[in-house]
């Protein structure tokens, strides 16, 4: 059945798409292009989450739903905050024994997502491609539920295959939407084609609406991939927008601090995520901060 | 002439990389992107660099962005999107990796997902990512802002990549020297010691046996080089 992608508010988004315990996927990469106002719409409406797939490199998107203890299970390739250093409240959950990993690489979770994304129920990667020791673990070791060995069908030779991504739900973030739906990139749309596609269903939070995508868009998410929209200028932030703002640096680098502890984390969760996108709004000067951040096309 | 620790591991990689060479960086680049630009600089005119995140080929960027997926790094000779990117490196097309890492052992294994029991972890680490792909790029290069023994440990708690494992070449260059080893080779040893650094102080600073008749001194940044270094935009 064909989708005609609907407009709704960010909350109607999250209310009548994200059910509970299910699995959650998220767009962009590291502090770039990725969907926080829907992730801290998750946190406001309390969406228990059975299974988070960050981006390829999670952040603080992953750290702040794993700060409110929403996850039990969360894939891994890479979840850390780049050049702040590690994910606090992830590494707090895993180290405390809150939080389920499944262990993955950069090339099995790129597969794996292109996999979901294409129908197919596994990608191969190429011959003694995973270390492998009697000894030591490794993520063909750790993580078998997502990674198998087996025998090459043509050939014989033993080989490794990742077991395709396929999320109940992803949620990307975006420049632009048009009026069917189809979405539009100023900058890297990262793994985002995949990701969302991957998905069964598929929300996007968009900077802004038009009747038709600018030619200066990199990058085009189709409306047949889309069920339904927000439009929420600076909905990306403090992570960055390409083409319209930067990250926030100094924002980033005390959320980290505060998320080195629990309680510091629930201060941050009350006072500046809050509890509407509009308190978050307000709380952050969000004017004021996307001026001084504002970033064109490159 | 005076230098600091990164422009001298800058000249290191740059005298490493080969013309003709494709280098994959990301995270942290000031070091490789100056290295490349260096290669580049010096006689070796075919060196080709590969943004990670954002599949960039030959990143134009003024100044060298702190985030690998800053939208600076969009600027290039082509930008081929990060699937491509990873696909490119599964093929083999790319030479070169620049990783760091939580720990590197004897045997040129490096982990960056657990410190500890992995059930029980003393410390998670953000995960094995880019580290596995050392096994279809034949030499991988290493840089630490810090020479720990923390970080270089007789056997890694995780093997997130096995450089020596699959047959290809690692170089390590941290503050105090290189280690290395040639692809075949099994084991890590010293390749030289930086200018100042003494065998003591890189043997304390490392959690396996380094043999001291190896401890050669590093060839400082000629004055070219640093000019050169200093010159990039």
């Amino acid at each position: 059945m064909g989708k005609i992608a609907r407009r709704l508010s960010l909350e109607a988004l999250v209310n009548e798409f994200v059910p509970p315990h299910k699995t959650v996927a998220l767009g962009g990469l590291h502090f770039h292009n990725t969907p926080m106002a829907l992730v801290r719409e998750l946190i406001r409406q309390q969406v228990a989450i059975a299974c988070l797939v960050p981006p390829l490199d999670g952040s603080i998107n992953a750290d702040q739903l794993i700060g409110t203890g929403l996850v039990k299970q969360v894939l891994v390739a890479y979840l850390g905050a780049e050049i702040y250093g590690l994910a606090p409240r992830f590494r707090a959950a895993v180290e405390g024994g809150s939080l389920t990993v499944r262990d993955f690489e950069e090339a099995g979770y790129t597969l794996a997502l292109q996999a979901g994304a294409s129908g197919l129920p596994f990608a191969a990667l190429p011959t003694d491609f995973l270390p492998s020791d009697q000894q030591l673990p490794t993520v063909g070791s750790v993580n078998s539920q997502d990674y198998r060995a087996l025998n090459d069908p043509f050939t014989g030779e033993q080989t490794f295959v990742v077991r395709a991504i396929t999320p109940d739900v992803a949620l990307v973030h975006c420049q632009f939407v048009d009026t069917l739906g189809n979405c539009g990139y100023l900058g890297a749309p990262f793994l985002d084609a995949d990701i969302a596609r991957a998905a069964k269903v598929c929300l996007v939070q968009a900077e802004q609406a038009v009747e038709v995508l600018p030619a200066a868009c990199r990058s085009v998410l189709p409306g047949y991939v889309v069920d339904a929209y927000c439009v929420l200028p600076g909905g990306a932030h403090p992570a960055s927008s390409h083409g319209r703002y930067s990250y926030d640096d100094q924002h980033i680098a005390d959320y980290i601090a505060a998320a080195a502890s629990a309680d510091d984390f629930a201060h941050y969760q009350t006072n500046i995520i809050g509890d509407s996108e509009d308190a978050y709004r307000v709380a952050v000067n969000i004017d004021e901060r996307l001026a001084m951040l504002a970033r064109t096309a490159s | 002439m005076n230098y600091s620790p990164s422009e001298l591991m800058a000249c290191v990689f740059a005298r490493a990389l080969r013309d003709g060479d494709t280098m994959v960086m990301g995270t942290n680049a000031h070091i490789p992107s100056a290295a490349w630009r260096l290669a580049r600089d010096s006689g070796k005119p075919h060196v080709r660099a590969l943004i990670g995140a954002t599949g960039t080929l030959d990143p134009t960027h003024e100044s060298v962005p702190a985030s690998g997926g800053d939208q600076a790094f969009l600027p290039g000779t082509a930008v081929l999107g990060l699937a491509r990117g990873v696909h490119d490196q599964l093929r083999g097309f790319a030479d070169v990796i620049f990783l760091g890492g939580l720990q590197v052992d004897a045997q040129g294994r490096i982990n960056l997902a657990v410190i500890g029991d992995y059930e029980q972890p003393r410390m998670r680490g953000p995960g094995s990512i880019g580290l596995s792909l050392v096994a279809t790029i034949p030499r991988a290069f290493l840089f630490f802002e810090k020479h720990d023994p923390r970080v270089f440990v007789e056997t890694v708690d995780f093997i997130s990549g096995d450089v020596l494992g699959a047959d290809s070449e690692l170089l390590i260059v941290t503050p105090l020297g290189v280690l290395g080893a040639a692809a075949g080779e099994r084991t890590v040893k010293l390749m030289s010691v930086h200018p100042g650094v003494s065998f003591d102080e890189i043997q304390a600073a490392t959690g396996f046996p380094l043999d001291p008749a190896l401890a050669v001194t590093t060839v400082p940044p000629s004055v070219t080089e640093l000019a050169r270094l200093r010159t990039q935009s």
